[in-house]
């Protein structure tokens, strides 16, 4: 069983790939590309669960792909920490794939394959062992964005496109030139080969640092947030929640992964983490409240939980990683809950500003409801997942004796709350929508199909269910982010089935 | 020593064009951006030895390393995809970047009441 699951890693690839192609080989077959839109997530869902199971008793697996021998062949591993990450990734891509096809964007013509090439990449990037493969998937989750984000019709959004595509390209380039000082160094790229070089020799570890800053570009820690937040608001709504929970989170995955492997955990540089995570969440959290739309806000919002979920980096130990990656997963789950009702939201009244949104709570109340969830989890309220992520993340940093950590912890989640109460006074409470908006001409077209339909909220409402589910009952959670933590302090078993499966 | 101080020269000359506005300047900074570190990933392993790696029969220690040939190959075809990608939202878009402050959260307003 383990075996088979090990040999058919590279279909977690492959088939949205062969997807992709199917849809890009049949257009205008639009029944063709909702159901493959729906299957290769639920495809990739079940096989995490299979993963997961596995890991139990093995703790990681490998298979080197094309039969090559160890060492040359690229490798793709699994482990506990990526399998959890591949769950919470195709939970969010199946949401994101059924509210696509509910908004009819999975009907505009290669958004399907777009869509898919998204999928495998990200997939890739979570299994592969290999620095230059892992650049290779995130410039295959990064060109199909580049795709998306250009989707909708007209010109006037171009320029938020073209600062997208341009940073991304620089924070590519400056991987690539990472790579090229690793391979000039050491003379591989197989991280299990890396194991702790980079503790040894400060060569190696300037080298790594060069692929830091590119990997921080792409996750939008602050100072290099900028990028983000003016760009994801100006995409179409589906593509933005698509995207606030893939993008910047494979990067911070890939920061754990390289961190735990190339430096085990070294201890000396974990000051510069700590300041850097730190301004983040501050920057992050204060650019928000001064925002004065829903998805502008959210986005402000996710540069602060960046900040959050890399913390662990700055914690680093057993527990201190254990609380992040429960952290990791509970923001990815609440943040694209969000952003899918902001973008049902935005997707019946046509806008997002909360200057011309007004009563919501009263009209809508399945979406008030599943926004209201979502918040309160964000917040970090009982009992939600936020609750527990942020309690645990608060206690480690006590017992690690980082009391700095721990205010900054309070103190941003109050701020939080200050950003979350402003949307939900201004967009949920107040008088109903419709008094509101008949008095400017402009909206009132757009009030006669005033009620969020059914079918749009229920990705986000399912997505804030399942962080209520989380913080009810957190325990399962909590043993596969132990396991998934001992994985990266412990990488034996990671170098071991890389070197010699 | 030739290929560093060239490598140099084309990453100055890309840091300068690509803080330039104008989106034409920087689409040919990041063409020579490129093209510096084709040449930096190429020279990773040393450029001594240039025998074939393969069947030339050439002993390990002549013989170049294809790795780094392979990486490049693949950078290449990435760039040269950005490249064209670039200057097609630079041909399409109405507004060059050099004249026009453009306020996100407001483009996207108006093109959704549009879509309406």
């Amino acid at each position: 069983m383990t075996d088979s699951l090990a040999n058919f890693l590279p279909l977690l690839v492959a088939v949205p790939l062969l997807c992709a192609a199917a849809l890009i080989v049949h257009p205008k077959a639009k029944l063709l590309s909702r159901v493959l839109l729906i299957a290769s997530p639920i495809f990739s869902l079940v096989y995490s669960i299979l993963l997961l199971v596995a890991h139990k008793t093995t703790p990681a697996i490998s298979v080197q792909i094309g039969g090559w021998p160890a060492g040359i062949a690229i490798p793709f591993v699994s482990d506990t920490f990526a399998a959890l990450m591949l769950l919470t990734t195709s939970v969010l891509i199946l949401a994101c794939a059924a509210f696509s096809i509910f908004s009819k964007d999975s009907d505009e013509r290669y958004f399907g394959p777009l869509f898919l090439i998204l999928h495998s990449g990200v997939a890739g990037a979570l299994l592969t062992a290999d620095l230059f493969n892992l650049f290779v998937f995130i410039e295959l989750m990064f060109l199909p964005s580049c795709g998306l984000i250009v989707m909708r019709k007209g010109l006037n959004k171009l320029a938020p496109s073209r600062l997208y595509v341009t940073v991304n390209l620089l924070a590519s380039s400056i991987f690539v030139i990472g790579i090229a000082l690793v391979y000039g160094v050491t003379g591989t790229v197989n991280l299990a080969e890396l194991a702790g070089t980079a503790q040894d020799s400060n060569l190696v570890a300037g080298a790594f640092g060069v692929v830091f800053i590119a990997l921080s570009v792409k996750a939008g820690v602050v100072p290099s947030h900028g990028w983000l937040t003016r760009t994801y608001p100006s995409t179409s709504p589906v593509v933005s929640s698509l995207f606030s929970g893939l993008h910047t989170k494979i990067a911070i995955v890939a920061m754990f992964r390289i961190y735990s492997i190339v430096f085990e955990g070294d201890q000396k540089y974990l000051i510069f983490f700590t300041i850097l995570f730190i301004t983040s969440m501050v920057v992050g959290a204060l650019g928000a409240v001064g925002e004065n739309n829903i998805r502008s806000i959210l986005t402000f919002s996710m540069v602060s939980q960046i900040g959050y979920c890399l913390l662990g980096l700055a914690l680093f130990s057993k527990s201190g990683l254990a609380a992040a990656i429960f952290f990791l997963v509970h923001n990815m789950i609440t943040k694209t809950s969000l952003f899918l009702s902001a973008s049902a939201i935005e997707e019946t009244y046509g806008t997002g500003k909360l200057s011309k949104l007004n009563g919501l709570a009263k009209s809508n109340k399945l979406a008030a409801t599943s926004f209201f969830m979502a918040s309160m989890s964000l917040i970090g309220f009982p009992p939600f997942s936020g609750f527990v992520a942020k309690f645990n993340l608060f206690s480690e940093a006590i017992e690690m004796k980082s009391h700095v950590i721990a205010v900054f912890i309070i103190f941003v989640s109050i701020i939080t709350l200050i950003y979350m109460l402003r949307i939900w006074n201004k967009a949920f409470w107040g008088k109903n929508s419709q008094q509101t908006l008949a008095s400017s001409d402009q909206i009132e077209r757009m009030v006669e199909n005033k009620k969020i339909k059914f079918s749009l909220i229920t990705p986000g409402f399912s997505l804030a269910l399942l962080t209520l589910a989380i913080g009810l009952a957190p325990n399962l959670l909590i043993e596969i982010t132990q396991l998934a933590s001992q994985s990266l302090i412990d990488i034996e078993p990671y170098v071991k089935v890389v070197l010699n499966p | 020593m030739i290929i560093s101080i060239i490598i140099g020269c084309l990453f100055a000359g890309a840091i300068y064009l690509i803080l330039q506005r104008g989106m034409i300047r920087i689409i040919a900074g990041f063409a020579l951006l490129t093209n510096a570190i084709n040449l930096f990933l190429l020279s990773s392993d040393g450029i001594s030895n240039r025998e074939e790696p393969f069947s030339s029969g050439a002993g390990i220690e002549k013989m170049a390393d294809p790795l780094p040939q392979s990486f490049v190959l693949t950078a290449i075809v990435i760039s040269f995809a950005m490249t064209v990608f670039l200057l097609t939202l630079s041909a399409i878009s109405p507004n060059d970047d050099t004249n026009h402050e453009h306020n996100v959260a407001e483009a996207s307003e108006i093109e959704n009441q549009e879509r309406k």
